[in-house]
């Protein structure tokens, strides 16, 4: 029984094969449909590798811009506040412009390059390395000058750091 | 139709769809019974083989092709089940390229009823077995189950056509 039905099968589907043809334009279809699917095969990883270069490239310009920067990557040095020590407080002492200028202990002591250098007989009034000058400011309305932050902890915080110096005291 | 299969390592591919398009071309057609709905997988098929022709060429491309179509085939005859979908083509289509029946008794058209009446995997032992003549240990390797499967499978696709065809000689 089980062979008559093999049988059986084997013939159904040789019968069946013989009038299942595939024609030449089925045949063509078929192969152009594999080329097609091997061009967009490769198409898709085309691009893949330049978009992983521009990423790479991006990401090692962006780290280095970060590091690069002003500011950024490491912590900043302490810059003084206010100006340094070596320019005289005013009515309390002179520049001693005599002096040879000794290397100083103290990073406060180098005077900030933005501040120029006086000569005797200038005016001794120091100014905030951080304000601008009173004179390029636009006036207020309350006709009052306007405080940069920087002077009003400057000559307070400089006095008592002024005469512990060892230019000044010693 | 094993010894006739080619070995793809010297052919390109052009030439091996020409080499294999009828034979699977008719596998697909018993496969789902609706000869355009197996073109079309065959062509899902020959699109995939061709993506992967490097790699597939090497070894035996009939037997990859064969099985992404089986497995394509068995996917769709499942998405009909669940949709209680019905063919575009009809049992008729394989019965008149079919031609007679092949052995007195039983009906060419009612083989093809009980074949098609078959859950997807039997039906693809079935045509893997009779028509493809596979042994059980490359259906095992081309529907990705194990042989004991294989067994109930061919049993139980058996079994249904053994009573078929004592409903047809009774």
């Amino acid at each position: 029984m089980n062979d008559e039905l093999e049988a059986l099968l084997r013939g159904h589907y040789r019968s069946a094969a013989d009038h299942i043809t595939a024609g030449p334009g089925t045949v063509r279809r078929f192969q152009d449909a594999g080329r097609a699917a091997r061009r967009t095969g490769r198409g898709r990883w085309r691009w893949a590798f330049p978009a992983l270069a521009a990423a790479v490239t991006a990401a090692v310009l962006v780290t280095i811009a970060l590091f690069l920067w002003p500011g950024g990557g490491t912590p900043a040095k302490p810059r003084p506040m206010a100006p340094p020590a070596s320019v005289p407080v005013p009515a309390t002492r002179t520049p001693a412009p005599t002096s040879p200028p000794r290397p100083s202990a103290s990073p406060t002591r180098i005077p900030a390059p933005g501040i120029p250098q006086r000569r005797s007989g200038a005016d001794p009034t120091p100014r905030p390395t951080g304000a601008r000058d009173p004179r390029t400011l636009p006036p207020t309305h309350g006709g009052a000058m306007p405080s940069p932050s920087s002077s009003a902890m400057g000559p307070v915080a400089k006095g008592p750091r002024a005469t512990s110096s060892p230019a000044g005291g010693y | 139709m094993s010894a006739q299969e080619i070995r793809g390592a010297e052919i390109t591919f052009d030439e091996f769809v020409t080499a294999t398009a009828g034979r699977l071309l008719r596998t697909a057609v018993f496969l789902v019974y609706d000869r355009h709905l197996a073109e079309d997988l065959l062509q899902t098929a020959y699109e995939r083989v061709a993506r992967k022709w490097k790699r597939v060429s090497g070894g035996n491309p009939e037997a990859y092709a064969r099985r992404v179509l089986v497995n394509l085939a068995i996917d769709e005859n499942k998405r009909r089940a669940r949709r209680r979908d019905t063919p575009v083509g009809s049992v008729a289509d394989v019965e008149r390229l079919a031609g007679p029946p092949p052995a007195a008794g039983v009906a060419g058209g009612d083989l093809d009823e009980v074949l098609r009446a078959l859950p997807a995997k039997q039906r693809a032992v079935v045509v893997l077995r009779y028509w493809c003549d596979l042994e059980e240990k490359q259906i095992a390797e081309t529907l990705g189950i194990s042989r004991g499967t294989v067994k109930s499978h061919t049993a139980r696709a058996m079994a249904a056509l053994r009573e078929h065809m004592k409903e047809g000689r009774a």
